[in-house]
Protein backbone atom coordinates (compact mmCIF):
# COMPACT_ATOMS: atom_id res chain seq x y z
CA UNK A 1 0.00 0.00 0.00
CA UNK A 2 2.50 2.25 0.87
CA UNK A 3 4.58 2.04 -2.52
CA UNK A 4 1.31 2.31 -4.20
CA UNK A 5 0.35 5.92 -2.04
CA UNK A 6 4.43 6.90 -3.10
CA UNK A 7 4.22 5.88 -7.14
CA UNK A 8 0.65 7.46 -7.41
CA UNK A 9 1.45 10.93 -5.19
CA UNK A 10 3.24 12.56 -8.79
CA UNK A 11 0.25 12.00 -10.56
CA UNK A 12 -2.52 13.24 -7.33
CA UNK A 13 -0.64 16.31 -7.66
CA UNK A 14 -0.71 16.61 -10.96
CA UNK A 15 -4.02 16.15 -11.21
CA UNK A 16 -5.21 18.78 -8.31
CA UNK A 17 -2.82 21.00 -10.16
CA UNK A 18 -4.38 20.68 -13.65
CA UNK A 19 -7.68 21.63 -11.28
CA UNK A 20 -6.16 24.54 -10.16
CA UNK A 21 -3.07 26.55 -9.39
CA UNK A 22 -2.26 24.96 -5.51
CA UNK A 23 0.62 25.96 -2.90
CA UNK A 24 2.08 23.01 -0.90
CA UNK A 25 -0.01 23.41 2.55
CA UNK A 26 -3.04 23.62 0.05
CA UNK A 27 -2.21 20.45 -1.77
CA UNK A 28 -1.77 18.37 0.94
CA UNK A 29 -5.11 19.27 2.69
CA UNK A 30 -7.00 18.93 -0.42
CA UNK A 31 -5.08 15.33 -0.95
CA UNK A 32 -6.63 14.66 2.71
CA UNK A 33 -9.90 16.10 1.71
CA UNK A 34 -10.45 14.13 -1.30
CA UNK A 35 -9.38 11.24 -0.29
CA UNK A 36 -11.64 11.49 3.04
CA UNK A 37 -8.35 10.44 4.76
CA UNK A 38 -8.20 7.69 3.30
CA UNK A 39 -5.04 8.95 1.57
CA UNK A 40 -2.52 9.59 4.27
CA UNK A 41 0.70 11.43 3.78
CA UNK A 42 3.50 12.96 5.39
CA UNK A 43 3.30 16.72 4.64
CA UNK A 44 6.91 16.46 3.48
CA UNK A 45 6.45 14.17 0.45
CA UNK A 46 5.01 16.82 -1.88
CA UNK A 47 7.60 19.30 -1.63
CA UNK A 48 10.18 17.09 -3.46
CA UNK A 49 7.85 15.86 -6.23
CA UNK A 50 6.91 19.50 -6.85
CA UNK A 51 10.47 20.48 -7.12
CA UNK A 52 11.61 18.25 -9.76
CA UNK A 53 8.13 18.70 -11.69
CA UNK A 54 8.96 22.21 -11.69
CA UNK A 55 13.01 21.06 -12.81
CA UNK A 56 11.10 18.86 -15.39
CA UNK A 57 9.19 22.05 -16.58
CA UNK A 58 5.61 20.11 -16.24
CA UNK A 59 5.28 22.82 -13.62
CA UNK A 60 6.10 26.46 -12.76
CA UNK A 61 5.71 27.97 -9.41
CA UNK A 62 5.74 31.78 -8.29
CA UNK A 63 5.47 33.90 -4.71
CA UNK A 64 1.89 34.77 -4.10
CA UNK A 65 1.55 38.63 -5.15
CA UNK A 66 -0.94 41.11 -5.82
CA UNK A 67 -0.80 42.84 -8.92
CA UNK A 68 1.71 45.53 -8.22
CA UNK A 69 4.29 42.85 -7.86
CA UNK A 70 4.26 42.92 -3.49
CA UNK A 71 2.94 40.21 -1.09
CA UNK A 72 -0.05 40.48 -0.76
CA UNK A 73 -0.23 39.06 2.78
CA UNK A 74 0.93 39.06 5.83
CA UNK A 75 2.75 36.49 7.26
CA UNK A 76 3.65 32.60 5.96
CA UNK A 77 4.93 32.79 2.19
CA UNK A 78 3.16 31.16 -0.45
CA UNK A 79 4.61 29.57 -3.71
CA UNK A 80 1.97 28.66 -6.26
CA UNK A 81 1.94 26.11 -8.47
CA UNK A 82 0.32 25.79 -11.96
CA UNK A 83 0.61 22.40 -15.13
CA UNK A 84 2.28 23.68 -18.07
CA UNK A 85 1.65 22.41 -21.51
CA UNK A 86 3.84 19.70 -21.03
CA UNK A 87 2.53 19.21 -17.70
CA UNK A 88 -0.87 18.44 -18.96
CA UNK A 89 0.71 16.03 -21.90
CA UNK A 90 2.36 14.18 -18.68
CA UNK A 91 -0.55 14.39 -16.69
CA UNK A 92 -2.33 12.61 -20.15
CA UNK A 93 0.11 9.84 -20.63
CA UNK A 94 0.20 9.21 -16.55
CA UNK A 95 -2.99 8.94 -16.23
CA UNK A 96 -3.97 6.29 -19.00
CA UNK A 97 -1.19 4.75 -17.63
CA UNK A 98 -3.00 4.44 -14.38
CA UNK A 99 -6.31 3.79 -16.29
CA UNK A 100 -4.91 0.59 -17.54
CA UNK A 101 -3.39 -0.47 -14.79
CA UNK A 102 -6.25 -0.62 -12.47
CA UNK A 103 -8.19 -1.75 -15.07
CA UNK A 104 -6.20 -4.73 -15.91
CA UNK A 105 -5.64 -5.48 -11.49
CA UNK A 106 -9.35 -4.99 -11.16
CA UNK A 107 -9.98 -7.31 -13.82
CA UNK A 108 -7.10 -10.11 -12.17
CA UNK A 109 -9.05 -9.74 -8.71
CA UNK A 110 -12.99 -9.82 -9.77
CA UNK A 111 -13.24 -6.33 -8.29
CA UNK A 112 -17.10 -6.81 -8.73
CA UNK A 113 -17.35 -9.97 -6.89
CA UNK A 114 -15.18 -8.54 -4.02
CA UNK A 115 -17.42 -5.61 -3.25
CA UNK A 116 -20.56 -7.98 -3.88
CA UNK A 117 -19.45 -9.68 -0.81
CA UNK A 118 -18.78 -12.89 -2.80
CA UNK A 119 -15.11 -13.99 -2.20
CA UNK A 120 -13.59 -15.01 0.64
CA UNK B 1 2.55 34.04 13.53
CA UNK B 2 4.85 34.68 10.96
CA UNK B 3 8.92 33.96 11.42
CA UNK B 4 9.62 37.37 12.57
CA UNK B 5 7.81 36.56 15.50
CA UNK B 6 9.48 33.50 16.49
CA UNK B 7 12.19 32.70 19.07
CA UNK B 8 15.56 31.75 17.69
CA UNK B 9 14.68 28.33 19.65
CA UNK B 10 11.32 27.78 18.51
CA UNK B 11 10.52 24.03 16.85
CA UNK B 12 9.98 25.24 13.47
CA UNK B 13 13.57 27.40 13.36
CA UNK B 14 15.52 24.58 15.05
CA UNK B 15 13.75 22.42 12.38
CA UNK B 16 14.32 24.24 9.26
CA UNK B 17 17.76 24.89 10.70
CA UNK B 18 18.75 21.02 10.68
CA UNK B 19 16.92 20.58 7.31
CA UNK B 20 19.37 23.29 5.95
CA UNK B 21 22.23 21.38 6.86
CA UNK B 22 21.43 18.54 5.61
CA UNK B 23 20.27 19.75 2.01
CA UNK B 24 22.38 19.08 -0.86
CA UNK B 25 20.52 21.20 -3.38
CA UNK B 26 21.77 24.20 -5.52
CA UNK B 27 21.66 27.27 -3.01
CA UNK B 28 18.67 29.26 -4.32
CA UNK B 29 16.48 25.95 -4.83
CA UNK B 30 17.54 25.27 -1.23
CA UNK B 31 16.36 29.09 -0.37
CA UNK B 32 12.80 28.95 -2.23
CA UNK B 33 12.14 25.02 -0.17
CA UNK B 34 13.06 26.68 3.25
CA UNK B 35 11.05 29.57 2.98
CA UNK B 36 7.97 27.07 1.41
CA UNK B 37 8.16 24.62 4.16
CA UNK B 38 8.27 27.72 6.76
CA UNK B 39 4.73 28.76 5.53
CA UNK B 40 3.62 25.29 5.31
CA UNK B 41 4.50 24.69 9.00
CA UNK B 42 3.69 28.32 9.63
CA UNK B 43 0.12 27.79 8.26
CA UNK B 44 -0.18 24.78 10.04
CA UNK B 45 0.70 26.58 13.36
CA UNK B 46 -2.11 28.94 12.77
CA UNK B 47 -4.75 26.49 12.16
CA UNK B 48 -3.99 24.26 15.19
CA UNK B 49 -3.79 27.58 17.24
CA UNK B 50 -7.24 28.17 15.68
CA UNK B 51 -8.36 24.50 17.10
CA UNK B 52 -7.47 25.67 20.54
CA UNK B 53 -3.66 24.65 21.12
CA UNK B 54 -1.48 26.99 22.65
CA UNK B 55 1.33 28.21 20.00
CA UNK B 56 4.15 26.24 21.64
CA UNK B 57 1.35 22.91 21.44
CA UNK B 58 1.17 23.92 17.62
CA UNK B 59 4.29 24.48 16.58
CA UNK B 60 5.44 21.12 17.63
CA UNK B 61 2.84 19.59 16.10
CA UNK B 62 3.08 21.38 13.14
CA UNK B 63 6.32 19.98 12.85
CA UNK B 64 5.45 16.37 14.19
CA UNK B 65 2.97 16.16 11.27
CA UNK B 66 5.11 17.42 8.34
CA UNK B 67 7.47 14.73 8.71
CA UNK B 68 11.17 13.35 10.02
CA UNK B 69 13.75 15.93 9.23
CA UNK B 70 16.14 13.33 8.17
CA UNK B 71 13.70 11.50 5.69
CA UNK B 72 12.61 14.27 4.51
CA UNK B 73 16.11 16.12 3.53
CA UNK B 74 16.86 12.00 1.85
CA UNK B 75 13.57 12.40 0.05
CA UNK B 76 14.43 15.81 -0.99
CA UNK B 77 18.02 15.15 -1.83
CA UNK B 78 17.44 12.16 -3.95
CA UNK B 79 14.29 14.09 -6.26
CA UNK B 80 16.58 16.58 -7.17
CA UNK B 81 20.03 17.25 -8.19
CA UNK B 82 23.11 17.69 -5.93
CA UNK B 83 24.93 21.04 -5.92
CA UNK B 84 28.62 20.61 -5.85
CA UNK B 85 29.87 23.36 -3.24
CA UNK B 86 33.72 23.92 -2.28
CA UNK B 87 32.67 21.39 0.54
CA UNK B 88 31.51 18.62 -1.45
CA UNK B 89 34.38 19.20 -4.12
CA UNK B 90 37.27 18.88 -2.10
CA UNK B 91 35.83 16.14 -0.93
CA UNK B 92 35.21 14.74 -4.70
CA UNK B 93 38.74 16.06 -5.59
CA UNK B 94 39.93 13.09 -2.31
CA UNK B 95 37.77 10.59 -3.70
CA UNK B 96 39.34 11.40 -6.83
CA UNK B 97 42.92 11.10 -5.84
CA UNK B 98 42.15 7.55 -4.27
CA UNK B 99 39.71 6.19 -7.09
CA UNK B 100 43.03 6.89 -9.82
CA UNK B 101 45.23 5.47 -6.91
CA UNK B 102 42.86 2.30 -6.63
CA UNK B 103 41.58 1.95 -10.26
CA UNK B 104 45.56 1.89 -11.29
CA UNK B 105 46.59 -0.05 -9.21
CA UNK B 106 44.14 -3.12 -9.37
CA UNK B 107 44.32 -2.84 -13.24
CA UNK B 108 47.92 -3.07 -13.48
CA UNK B 109 48.35 -5.60 -10.73
CA UNK B 110 46.90 -8.80 -12.67
CA UNK B 111 49.12 -7.68 -15.63
CA UNK B 112 51.97 -7.40 -13.73
CA UNK B 113 52.29 -10.32 -12.26
CA UNK B 114 52.33 -12.75 -15.11
CA UNK B 115 55.30 -10.02 -16.46
CA UNK B 116 57.23 -10.39 -13.70
CA UNK B 117 56.76 -14.35 -13.46
CA UNK B 118 58.15 -14.54 -16.76
CA UNK B 119 61.22 -11.91 -16.67
CA UNK B 120 59.20 -9.63 -18.94
CA UNK B 121 59.92 -7.22 -15.73
CA UNK B 122 63.30 -6.56 -13.78
CA UNK B 123 61.57 -6.66 -10.30
CA UNK B 124 60.96 -8.91 -7.62
CA UNK B 125 58.51 -10.82 -7.55
CA UNK B 126 57.35 -10.74 -3.98
CA UNK B 127 53.89 -9.13 -3.66
CA UNK B 128 55.02 -6.55 -1.60
CA UNK B 129 57.18 -5.36 -4.35
CA UNK B 130 54.95 -6.56 -7.60
CA UNK B 131 51.92 -4.33 -5.51
CA UNK B 132 54.38 -1.18 -5.49
CA UNK B 133 55.29 -1.81 -9.08
CA UNK B 134 51.37 -1.75 -10.00
CA UNK B 135 50.65 0.95 -8.40
CA UNK B 136 51.44 4.89 -9.95
CA UNK B 137 54.78 5.40 -8.14
CA UNK B 138 55.68 2.21 -9.33
CA UNK B 139 54.69 2.65 -13.05
CA UNK B 140 54.34 -0.97 -14.24
CA UNK B 141 51.55 0.52 -16.12
CA UNK B 142 53.92 1.50 -18.77
CA UNK B 143 55.35 -2.15 -18.72
CA UNK B 144 52.28 -3.67 -19.76
CA UNK B 145 51.56 -1.18 -22.63
CA UNK B 146 54.28 -3.61 -24.22
CA UNK B 147 51.82 -5.87 -24.64
CA UNK B 148 48.58 -3.76 -25.11
CA UNK B 149 47.00 -0.59 -23.89
CA UNK B 150 43.70 -2.89 -22.19
CA UNK B 151 45.08 -1.94 -18.81
CA UNK B 152 45.43 1.84 -20.17
CA UNK B 153 41.62 1.39 -21.27
CA UNK B 154 40.29 -0.15 -18.31
CA UNK B 155 41.31 2.54 -16.29
CA UNK B 156 39.65 5.22 -18.41
CA UNK B 157 36.91 3.47 -18.57
CA UNK B 158 36.48 2.56 -14.82
CA UNK B 159 37.70 6.55 -13.84
CA UNK B 160 35.21 7.91 -16.57
CA UNK B 161 32.19 5.76 -15.22
CA UNK B 162 32.37 7.13 -11.58
CA UNK B 163 33.12 10.82 -13.17
CA UNK B 164 29.55 9.67 -15.33
CA UNK B 165 27.79 8.72 -12.15
CA UNK B 166 29.30 11.84 -10.27
CA UNK B 167 27.95 14.15 -12.73
CA UNK B 168 24.46 12.05 -13.57
CA UNK B 169 23.40 13.48 -10.17
CA UNK B 170 24.89 16.80 -10.06
CA UNK B 171 23.16 19.76 -10.85
CA UNK B 172 26.34 20.88 -12.73
CA UNK B 173 28.33 18.01 -14.25
CA UNK B 174 31.54 20.28 -14.30
CA UNK B 175 31.52 21.09 -11.24
CA UNK B 176 32.16 17.38 -9.96
CA UNK B 177 34.01 16.23 -13.07
CA UNK B 178 36.56 19.25 -12.24
CA UNK B 179 36.83 17.95 -8.35
CA UNK B 180 36.92 14.57 -9.66
CA UNK B 181 39.75 15.22 -12.25
CA UNK B 182 41.70 16.93 -10.10
CA UNK B 183 42.23 14.03 -7.80
CA UNK B 184 44.48 12.94 -10.43
CA UNK B 185 46.82 15.93 -10.03
CA UNK B 186 46.68 16.24 -6.70
CA UNK B 187 46.87 12.48 -6.34
CA UNK B 188 50.16 12.31 -7.77
CA UNK B 189 52.46 15.33 -6.83
CA UNK B 190 55.74 13.40 -7.68
CA UNK B 191 54.31 13.76 -11.30
CA UNK B 192 55.94 17.65 -11.52
CA UNK B 193 58.78 17.05 -9.14
CA UNK B 194 59.87 14.21 -11.46
CA UNK B 195 60.36 16.91 -13.91
CA UNK B 196 63.29 17.80 -11.50
CA UNK B 197 64.26 15.03 -10.56
CA UNK B 198 64.68 12.73 -13.62
CA UNK B 199 67.88 11.07 -14.44
CA UNK B 200 69.91 11.96 -17.21
CA UNK B 201 68.95 9.00 -19.53
CA UNK B 202 65.05 10.00 -18.95
CA UNK B 203 64.87 13.25 -19.18
CA UNK B 204 62.39 16.04 -18.53
CA UNK B 205 61.57 16.79 -22.23
CA UNK B 206 60.43 12.34 -22.22
CA UNK B 207 59.02 12.80 -19.20
CA UNK B 208 57.06 15.81 -20.32
CA UNK B 209 54.41 14.23 -23.13
CA UNK B 210 53.96 11.30 -20.14
CA UNK B 211 52.19 13.72 -17.53
CA UNK B 212 50.82 15.58 -19.76
CA UNK B 213 48.58 12.42 -20.48
CA UNK B 214 47.81 11.45 -17.55
CA UNK B 215 46.69 15.02 -16.48
CA UNK B 216 44.37 14.90 -19.46
CA UNK B 217 42.43 12.96 -17.30
CA UNK B 218 41.10 16.25 -15.52
CA UNK B 219 39.43 17.70 -18.77
CA UNK B 220 38.14 13.66 -19.43
CA UNK B 221 36.58 13.27 -16.06
CA UNK B 222 34.69 17.12 -16.80
CA UNK B 223 33.69 15.56 -19.90
CA UNK B 224 32.13 12.23 -18.47
CA UNK B 225 30.65 14.69 -15.65
CA UNK B 226 28.69 16.78 -18.30
CA UNK B 227 28.11 13.70 -20.39
CA UNK B 228 26.32 12.48 -17.16
CA UNK B 229 24.42 15.47 -16.46
CA UNK B 230 23.17 15.69 -19.58
CA UNK B 231 22.17 11.82 -20.00
CA UNK B 232 20.42 12.00 -16.35
CA UNK B 233 18.78 15.57 -17.60
CA UNK B 234 17.24 13.71 -20.31
CA UNK B 235 16.53 10.82 -19.21
CA UNK B 236 14.43 11.90 -16.53
CA UNK B 237 12.54 14.32 -19.14
CA UNK B 238 11.33 11.38 -20.88
CA UNK B 239 10.34 9.41 -18.13
CA UNK B 240 8.51 12.19 -16.73
CA UNK B 241 6.48 13.22 -19.87
CA UNK B 242 5.54 9.46 -19.99
CA UNK B 243 4.69 8.43 -16.75
CA UNK B 244 4.65 11.67 -14.28
CA UNK B 245 5.62 9.97 -11.31
CA UNK B 246 8.56 10.86 -9.71
CA UNK B 247 10.16 7.94 -9.00
CA UNK B 248 13.58 9.36 -7.49
CA UNK B 249 16.63 8.81 -9.49
CA UNK B 250 18.01 6.81 -6.74
CA UNK B 251 17.11 3.62 -8.24
CA UNK B 252 18.89 4.07 -11.90
CA UNK B 253 22.19 5.38 -9.40
CA UNK B 254 21.75 2.58 -7.28
CA UNK B 255 21.70 0.26 -10.48
CA UNK B 256 25.07 1.87 -11.78
CA UNK B 257 26.47 1.67 -8.17
CA UNK B 258 25.81 -2.43 -8.41
CA UNK B 259 27.33 -2.67 -11.31
CA UNK B 260 30.75 -0.44 -10.56
CA UNK B 261 30.25 -2.65 -6.90
CA UNK B 262 30.91 -5.91 -9.41
CA UNK B 263 33.68 -4.55 -11.77
CA UNK B 264 35.25 -3.87 -7.90
CA UNK B 265 34.61 -6.48 -6.50
CA UNK B 266 36.10 -8.50 -10.07
CA UNK B 267 39.43 -6.46 -9.91
CA UNK B 268 39.83 -7.10 -6.28
CA UNK B 269 39.21 -11.10 -7.01
CA UNK B 270 41.15 -10.66 -9.81
CA UNK B 271 44.26 -8.82 -7.62
CA UNK B 272 43.60 -10.61 -4.83
CA UNK B 273 44.19 -14.15 -6.69
CA UNK B 274 47.10 -12.23 -8.43
CA UNK B 275 48.23 -11.62 -5.16
CA UNK B 276 48.11 -14.77 -3.52
CA UNK B 277 49.48 -16.03 -7.53
CA UNK B 278 52.52 -13.98 -6.30
CA UNK B 279 53.21 -15.26 -2.72
CA UNK B 280 53.18 -18.67 -3.88
CA UNK B 281 55.90 -18.19 -6.29
CA UNK B 282 58.81 -19.95 -6.16
CA UNK B 283 62.10 -17.59 -6.63
CA UNK B 284 64.03 -19.82 -8.80
CA UNK B 285 63.41 -23.23 -11.42
CA UNK B 286 64.10 -26.25 -9.08
CA UNK B 287 64.76 -28.29 -12.46
CA UNK B 288 68.88 -29.17 -11.63
CA UNK B 289 71.13 -27.56 -13.96
CA UNK B 290 72.61 -30.89 -15.47
CA UNK B 291 69.04 -31.82 -16.92
CA UNK B 292 68.29 -27.69 -18.05
CA UNK B 293 71.75 -28.10 -19.99
CA UNK B 294 70.61 -31.56 -21.37
CA UNK B 295 67.13 -29.90 -22.34
CA UNK B 296 68.68 -27.01 -24.01
CA UNK B 297 71.38 -29.09 -26.16
CA UNK B 298 68.42 -30.75 -27.56
CA UNK B 299 66.91 -27.53 -28.74
CA UNK B 300 70.16 -26.21 -30.20
CA UNK B 301 71.88 -26.74 -33.55
CA UNK B 302 75.14 -26.49 -32.31
CA UNK B 303 77.01 -28.04 -29.61
CA UNK B 304 77.23 -25.90 -26.04
CA UNK B 305 80.76 -25.19 -24.99
CA UNK B 306 81.47 -25.02 -21.48
CA UNK B 307 84.93 -23.63 -19.78
CA UNK B 308 87.05 -25.85 -18.43
CA UNK B 309 88.79 -22.99 -16.43
CA UNK B 310 86.76 -20.90 -13.73
CA UNK B 311 87.46 -19.03 -10.76
CA UNK B 312 87.17 -20.73 -7.59
CA UNK B 313 84.50 -20.82 -6.25
CA UNK B 314 81.80 -20.81 -9.73
CA UNK B 315 79.28 -22.81 -10.37
CA UNK B 316 76.71 -23.01 -12.88
CA UNK B 317 73.33 -21.72 -11.93
CA UNK B 318 71.40 -22.07 -15.00
CA UNK B 319 70.86 -22.66 -18.63
CA UNK B 320 68.83 -20.11 -20.61
CA UNK B 321 67.91 -20.68 -24.54
CA UNK B 322 66.63 -17.58 -25.95
CA UNK B 323 63.35 -17.84 -27.42
CA UNK B 324 62.04 -14.65 -28.04
CA UNK B 325 64.59 -13.31 -29.97
CA UNK B 326 65.42 -15.87 -32.59
CA UNK B 327 63.12 -19.04 -31.64
CA UNK B 328 65.76 -21.68 -29.71
CA UNK B 329 68.87 -20.11 -31.58
CA UNK B 330 71.32 -19.01 -28.42
CA UNK B 331 71.92 -20.00 -25.24
CA UNK B 332 73.17 -18.47 -22.30
CA UNK B 333 75.46 -20.24 -19.32
CA UNK B 334 74.87 -18.24 -16.41
CA UNK B 335 77.43 -18.90 -13.46
CA UNK B 336 77.38 -17.76 -9.89
CA UNK B 337 80.70 -17.15 -7.90
CA UNK B 338 80.42 -17.83 -4.33
CA UNK B 339 80.99 -13.67 -3.33
CA UNK B 340 77.61 -12.86 -4.90
CA UNK B 341 78.67 -12.00 -8.26
CA UNK B 342 77.73 -13.88 -11.82
CA UNK B 343 79.54 -14.60 -14.92
CA UNK B 344 77.41 -15.03 -17.68
CA UNK B 345 78.34 -16.90 -21.35
CA UNK B 346 76.52 -16.85 -24.29
CA UNK B 347 76.85 -18.39 -27.28
CA UNK B 348 75.02 -17.56 -30.67
CA UNK B 349 75.50 -18.98 -34.23
CA UNK B 350 76.35 -16.99 -37.11
CA UNK B 351 72.93 -18.11 -39.12
CA UNK B 352 71.10 -16.76 -36.15
CA UNK B 353 68.84 -13.34 -36.82
CA UNK B 354 70.15 -12.54 -33.39
CA UNK B 355 71.34 -8.46 -33.82
CA UNK B 356 75.46 -8.69 -34.11
CA UNK B 357 76.16 -7.48 -30.69
CA UNK B 358 76.09 -9.38 -27.73
CA UNK B 359 75.05 -7.86 -24.55
CA UNK B 360 74.35 -3.75 -24.70
CA UNK B 361 77.90 -2.95 -24.20
CA UNK B 362 79.76 -5.02 -27.21
CA UNK B 363 79.82 -2.97 -30.41
CA UNK B 364 80.34 -4.89 -33.61
CA UNK B 365 81.98 -6.45 -34.89
CA UNK B 366 83.67 -8.73 -32.49
CA UNK B 367 87.41 -9.99 -32.89
CA UNK B 368 88.05 -13.20 -34.20
CA UNK B 369 90.09 -14.10 -31.02
CA UNK B 370 89.44 -13.61 -27.48
CA UNK B 371 93.24 -12.99 -27.43
CA UNK B 372 92.96 -9.62 -29.81
CA UNK B 373 93.52 -6.08 -28.25
CA UNK B 374 89.95 -4.89 -28.60
CA UNK B 375 88.06 -8.14 -27.59
CA UNK B 376 88.11 -7.13 -24.17
CA UNK B 377 85.85 -3.78 -22.28
CA UNK B 378 85.21 -2.70 -18.81
CA UNK B 379 82.09 -0.23 -18.96
CA UNK B 380 79.85 1.17 -15.99
CA UNK B 381 76.48 -0.50 -16.56
CA UNK B 382 73.54 1.59 -15.06
CA UNK B 383 70.26 -0.15 -14.36
CA UNK B 384 66.86 2.02 -13.20
CA UNK B 385 64.35 0.55 -10.34
CA UNK B 386 60.55 0.96 -11.27
CA UNK B 387 61.13 4.65 -9.41
CA UNK B 388 62.94 5.34 -12.64
CA UNK B 389 61.09 8.69 -12.63
CA UNK B 390 61.89 9.84 -9.06
CA UNK B 391 65.61 9.78 -9.99
CA UNK B 392 65.17 7.31 -7.01
CA UNK B 393 66.56 4.06 -7.23
CA UNK B 394 69.15 3.07 -9.91
CA UNK B 395 71.95 0.30 -9.71
CA UNK B 396 75.30 1.08 -10.94
CA UNK B 397 77.86 -1.73 -11.70
CA UNK B 398 81.36 -2.27 -13.42
CA UNK B 399 80.75 -4.89 -16.29
CA UNK B 400 83.73 -6.78 -17.84
CA UNK B 401 83.26 -8.29 -20.65
CA UNK B 402 85.13 -10.35 -23.11
CA UNK B 403 83.42 -11.25 -26.95
CA UNK B 404 84.62 -12.41 -30.33
CA UNK B 405 83.90 -14.76 -33.14
CA UNK B 406 85.31 -18.02 -34.12
CA UNK B 407 83.47 -17.85 -37.63
CA UNK B 408 80.94 -20.77 -36.03
CA UNK B 409 79.53 -18.83 -33.30
CA UNK B 410 79.49 -15.67 -31.44
CA UNK B 411 80.72 -15.73 -27.98
CA UNK B 412 80.53 -13.33 -25.07
CA UNK B 413 81.27 -13.98 -21.34
CA UNK B 414 80.27 -10.63 -19.36
CA UNK B 415 81.01 -10.35 -15.26
CA UNK B 416 80.36 -8.23 -12.76
CA UNK B 417 82.87 -9.60 -10.62
CA UNK B 418 86.48 -7.92 -11.01
CA UNK B 419 88.09 -10.50 -12.84
CA UNK B 420 90.93 -9.14 -14.85
CA UNK B 421 91.35 -9.46 -18.57
CA UNK B 422 93.72 -12.28 -18.49
CA UNK B 423 91.28 -14.26 -16.29
CA UNK B 424 88.84 -13.68 -19.00
CA UNK B 425 90.33 -14.32 -21.61
CA UNK B 426 91.76 -18.12 -19.80
CA UNK B 427 87.82 -19.03 -19.62
CA UNK B 428 87.44 -18.23 -22.82
CA UNK B 429 90.66 -20.26 -24.24
CA UNK B 430 89.21 -23.11 -21.87
CA UNK B 431 85.82 -23.66 -23.88
CA UNK B 432 85.72 -27.00 -24.96
CA UNK B 433 83.77 -28.42 -28.12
Amino acid sequence: MREMKKGSLGLLILHLLHERPSYGYELTERLRERSQGDLTFEDAAVYPLLHAFERDQLIEGAWETDNAGSETRKGARRRYYHLTPRGVEALRAAFQDWATFSSAVGRVLGTEKLTGGSAQ
Amino acid sequence: MTSRDMTDTSPIDTYLAVLENRLTVEPVERATILEEIRGHLEETTAAEVARGSTAAEAESRAVATFGDVSSTARSINSALPIYWDWRRMVWGTVLGALAIWIIWTLATFPFVVPMATEHQLDVSTSPASLLFTASPLGFGLFYTLRNGPWVALLILVLFGAIAFALGSRASSGWRAGLAFGLGVVVGMPFLPLSLVLAPPPVGSLSLLPIIVIIWLLTPYAIFAAQLGARVARNRDRQRMRVAAIATPRRRSVSRFAFASLVVLVALLGVSGWSFLRAATMKPSPTIPVSQQLASAQQRLSFSIRQPGYLPAGTTLNGVTVDEAWCGSCSVSLNYHISNGSYIMLYEIPHNSSEPASVGPDMPPPLSSSPDAPDAYSSVTAVSYHPVWWLGGEEKTEQQRSISWDDGILQYGIITNAPLSADTLKQIARSLSR
